[in-house]
């Protein structure tokens, strides 16, 4: 430790110099008074007594100099020596400085931000112990192609697996469903999960207080637990103590509350499965029955196991392979097909979100490098104009490393301030991210500088420093001093050190070229999806969700519900049309059903997109009705079934033909299908996604086809908010234990449906704006430099005869060259590039002509800018006084 | 005055925490005093060498020191071995007895080690 104890006395030594000089210097004195004392008594004369002490003491300020080396760290001295200087001449240049710090906080500011996000997104650990261990268990089948989503393991085959596999410590099932929570004589619509025993145990959470749901709950009598979030407990319960025990009703049913999650745990979110509310509040056992545990046509829930320790991920999926295998010929042949695919948990929350991060990484990287070479071409531009100052102390004795390590300190002295700049523009844009944080990436919103992001920012920071640094230090410190001191003034040389700010200045341009191509297709994209036509009027329609308790399980008690609920909101003053539909276009949920059109073969293929509706949705919510009718409030139970189909459907099995009057039945099990009769076509909805294009739609008649849950469209021409507390006080009027959620406009639905493309463009889009703002600066002060530099030549050529406009066409075109090489590169890489954009392009392909051909002409218009101040300085030399200037 | 050797850094360390040990606390001239009385006025000791292998003494915590006042009632900065100081000193007297027994081994003629 000994050297840990110098180390720190040594920094210390480094502080107050003049004391510490000061007690030396008394400490010298009193040894040469007791010499010289010692002297006289030896009989020396007074004269030879303090000769003959100075010369055993030796020389004075050597020792002063060897006391200050012992006593602090020369290394860092010298260190600050250079930093002090590198201050002193950045202070003295105030201009170059502030550009240079501000271009290094853009770049800097902008890639921590970036990386910010992905830390927050892809980098930092999912709150699960080992996440890594977690994954989901699907059951794909080959004859039907459907997204992973809807691949749910059948209950039987689920349960079977759990039984046998040797590969999971263990294996969940969990369902999402929305829960009305009742208090206090209203009523609250919450996001909710069944889950089977061992779910907690396999998400490897244990509640803050009391217990999770264990094996002892999901039993049939055993289920009224629930376990709730730490949300909720603070918001609804006032976060006491002594909740446990306590009773809630959920859905008119009471359960206990046994136990509250910590703060955080919400899962399953919107962004992990589909169906799910935002985030989850309650979980409550799932009791299933023996005939549901053995039902081998259904998949309830969503699977999730825990690895065994060891275990890999390929050992899991051969084994789950072999046993579905068997576990699939108990079913009847014509139903077999069924296999299992285990997917990583941590790379499902993470996967969707990473390709748009590693693009937004790879742009700012781009930025990054053009902040670097513009500020690289301004310290050389600098460098030159400091040839005299590097000569200068050459000649007094600098070796090269000297110089070299001076320069660099002071690019590393830029880079540390645009850091800490960068930083803190960082955490602002945070802020701002936050405001346009689509909601669709999983953990966006818990973003913040922690220290791995201060790390990466450091990092750059120094990286850049030294990047931006070397070449010009490296260039300057090659000096011949005695060739520097014989030339007394400025000259025009095109050196190789022009040459190489050129070559920076091209690549700069370049790099922006292709930022701004791939923002321009991205733009382009964006508005293609939003000029998509819908297929319904998003403006004025407000939606909201609700869901029924198992008291309105029947048909016969749902439909009076719904009719009393609709013919109520439809009197409401504000409402022009009311209806009700049980999957909202956009709204991320999804009925697909098999049909057969009367006169075509079955398809298992195929699947349609089915919706009960009520008669006035299609108004409510703006879709067009193209032929026949739509449905009345006659369309109701024992009358004739009938339906609606869209235009694509109407197309494909009826072209050039009325589908009016045509029939189809759904493949459902029963021997002796019910035919329902088309009765109208209507225009096509994008239900799944704007840039999805429209499916094989059906629409059934909700009186004929009632539902549990539904969302209600209201036609309002009043503001959303007040319309949302009429309409829950008509809820309350009807059945005060039901609740309506999700109150949104259609036009919010629309929105969230583009927020990751438009975060995106957002994003990319403001990266290429910096870009091109820097290469625009890099360019002008390439060119004002080096008009600067040839002022003597200009005036010369002005004295011999050089109009203005000579002059100016002289400077215009030497920006012009280096432009139009940069702009031609670019395109060229842009070429290349973008093709990696292709799968985020919406109708537009990626090496559209139209965003090439704009982004050149705009940089040449921007470039015609950066050109023009200089050229116009060029021309106000007055030949006399820059001949003068020699 | 004869030839004379110069004290190089190592051994005048040694010698510092030595002389601190034999006479208790002391200040810079008197211990550069008592290093070429010892030797027999055979070392010359550049005294201002002396001042910074104290520092570094010092920094290393093997002495401290201390203003006073000298006998002649001079104010003198007076330097005293610490408590590690003192095992340092039998550390580095250990290790420098034995470089001297190596060494006198590998000099005398006819007892040369096995």
């Amino acid at each position: 430790m000994t050297w840990l104890r110098t180390l720190l006395l040594r920094l210390a030594g480094l502080f107050h110099k003049d004391r510490r000089d000061h007690d030396l210097a008394a400490e010298m004195d009193s040894h040469l008074q007791m010499h010289m004392e010692d002297n006289l008594s030896a009989g020396m004369s007074a004269e030879e007594a303090r000769r003959h002490a100075l010369i055993k003491l030796g020389g004075v300020e050597q020792i002063k100099e060897a006391h200050r080396e012992q006593r602090g760290l020369p290394v860092l001295e010298t260190l600050l020596q250079d930093v002090r200087y590198g201050a002193r001449m950045l202070g003295k240049n105030p201009g170059f400085t502030c550009v240079a710090i501000l271009t290094l906080a853009l770049g800097i500011g902008a890639s921590t931000s970036v990386f910010s996000l992905i830390n927050a997104v892809l980098i930092r650990s999912l709150p699960y112990q080992q996440p890594e261990r977690l994954v989901y268990v699907w059951s794909p089948n080959p004859r039907f192609q459907l997204p992973i989503e809807y691949l749910n393991p059948m209950n039987a085959d689920f349960f079977d697996l759990q039984k046998q596999n040797r590969s999971f410590e263990s294996l969940a099932l969990f369902g999402v469903a929305r829960f009305n929570l009742a208090s206090e004589g209203r009523a609250d619509a919450l996001g909710g999960a069944r889950v089977t025993g061992d779910f907690f145990l396999t998400m490897g959470i244990a509640p803050e207080l009391g217990r999770p749901v264990d094996t002892s709950d999901d039993q049939p009598g055993q289920e009224q637990v629930a376990v709730i979030s730490n949300r909720l407990w603070r918001t609804q319960f006032g976060a006491q103590p002594d909740i446990l025990g306590k009773a809630v009703l959920l859905d008119a049913r009471p359960y206990r509350i046994i136990g509250v999650m910590p703060a955080g745990f919400g899962f399953p979110h919107a962004t992990d499965v589909m169906d799910a509310a935002k985030v989850t509040d309650i979980w409550i056992p799932w009791a299933m029955t023996a005939e549901q545990k053995n039902n081998r046509n259904e998949g309830a829930g969503n699977a999730i196991g825990r690895l065994r320790k060891g275990v890999s991920l390929k050992q899991a999926q051969a084994e789950m392979s072999t046993l579905m295998a068997k576990i699939d010929l108990l079913r009847p042949v014509k139903d077999q097909g069924f296999g299992a695919l285990v997917i990583p948990f941590v790379a499902s929350v993470t996967g969707a979100p990473r390709h748009a991060l590693l693009l937004l990484m790879g742009a700012v990287t781009l930025l990054l490098l053009i902040t670097c070479s513009n500020v690289a071409s301004l310290a050389m531009a600098r460098a030159t104009g400091r040839i005299r100052e590097m000569g200068v102390r050459a000649a007094l004795g600098a070796g090269r490393p000297r110089l070299i390590r001076q320069l660099l300190t002071e690019s590393l002295f830029l880079a540390t301030g645009g850091g800490a700049l960068g930083c803190w523009m960082a955490l602002a844009s945070i802020r701002l991210l936050m405001r346009v944080d689509p909601g669709t990436m999983p953990r966006l919103n818990e973003t913040s500088l922690d220290s791995r992001v201060l790390f990466f920012a450091l990092g750059v920071s120094v990286l850049t420093g030294l990047l931006f640094g070397l070449f010009p230090a490296l260039s300057a410190s090659r000096s011949d001093p005695s060739e520097i001191l014989a030339h007394s003034g400025t000259r025009s040389v095109q050196g190789t050190r022009s040459r190489f700010r050129q070559g920076l200045i091209v690549t700069q341009v370049a790099l922006t070229v292709v930022l701004l191509t791939g923002s321009g297709l991205l733009i382009r994209s964006l508005m293609r999806v939003q000029s998509v036509e819908k297929g319904f009027e998003p403006n004025s329609t407000v939606t909201m969700s609700l869901s029924l308790d198992q008291r309105y399980s029947q048909p016969e008690r749902q439909i009076p519900f719904y009719h009393n609920l609709i013919d109520r909101l439809s009197a409401l003053p504000a409402v022009q049309a009311a209806g009700a539909v049980t999957n909202l276009p956009l709204g991320h949920g999804e009925t697909l059903s098999w049909l057969t059109v009367e006169g075509y073969p079955f398809d298992e293929k195929v699947f349609f997109q089915t919706r009960s509706v009520t008669p006035h949705y299609f108004a409510a919510i703006g879709i067009r009705l193209l032929e026949g009718r739509s449905f009345t409030d006659d369309d109701a139970t024992g009358r004739p079934l009938v339906a609606i189909v869209n235009r694509t459907f109407a197309e494909k099995y009826f072209p050039s033909q009325n589908a009016f009057g045509k029939r189809f039945h759904f493949i459902d099990g029963n021997p002796k299908p019910a035919w329902w009769t088309i009765v109208g076509v209507v225009a096509d909805v994008r239900h799944a996604s704007l840039e999805e294009q429209p499916q094989l739609q059906a629409y059934l008649p909700f009186w004929q086809s009632s539902a549990p849950a539904c969302s209600i469209v209201l036609r309002t021409s009043a503001d959303p908010l007040s319309l949302a507390s009429s309409v829950r006080k008509e809820m309350n009027t009807i059945d005060p234990a039901l609740a309506v959620a999700d109150i949104r406009t259609m036009g919010q639905l629309v929105s969230e449906s583009t927020a990751i493309r438009r975060f995106q463009t957002f994003l990319l889009s403001v990266f290429a704006g910096a870009a091109l703002l820097l290469s625009l600066v890099g360019l002008y002060a390439l060119l004002a430099y080096s008009v600067r530099q040839r002022t003597a030549e200009l005036g010369l050529r002005m004295a011999l005869g050089a109009q203005r406009r000579d002059v100016m066409r002289l400077v215009i075109s030497q920006g012009a060259s280096l432009a139009f090489a940069g702009i031609a590169l670019g395109l060229v890489s842009a070429w290349v590039l973008t093709r990696l954009l292709t799968s985020l392009l919406f109708e537009v392909k990626a090496t559209d002509a139209m965003t090439f051909v704009s982004v050149a002409i705009l940089f040449c218009m921007v470039r015609l800018a950066a050109c023009y101040v200089p050229a116009r300085r060029a021309t106000r030399v007055d030949p006399t006084v820059a001949l003068h200037y020699e | 005055m004869g030839e004379r050797a110069d004290v190089w850094q190592g051994t005048l360390a040694l010698m510092v925490l030595k002389t601190l040990q034999a006479l208790g606390p002391l200040h810079g001239y008197g211990i550069a005093r008592r290093i070429e009385q010892t030797s027999g006025d055979l070392l010359a000791v550049n005294y201002g060498t002396l001042y910074p292998a104290l520092l570094k003494l010092e920094q290393e915590g093997y002495i401290s020191s201390e203003w006073g006042t000298s006998d002649n009632n001079r104010k003198a900065k007076y330097y005293k071995l610490t408590r590690a100081g003192r095992k340092q000193l039998e550390r580095e007297a250990r290790e420098w007895e034995q470089t001297t027994e190596i060494l006198a081994r590998f000099l005398s003629p006819g007892k040369e080690s096995a």
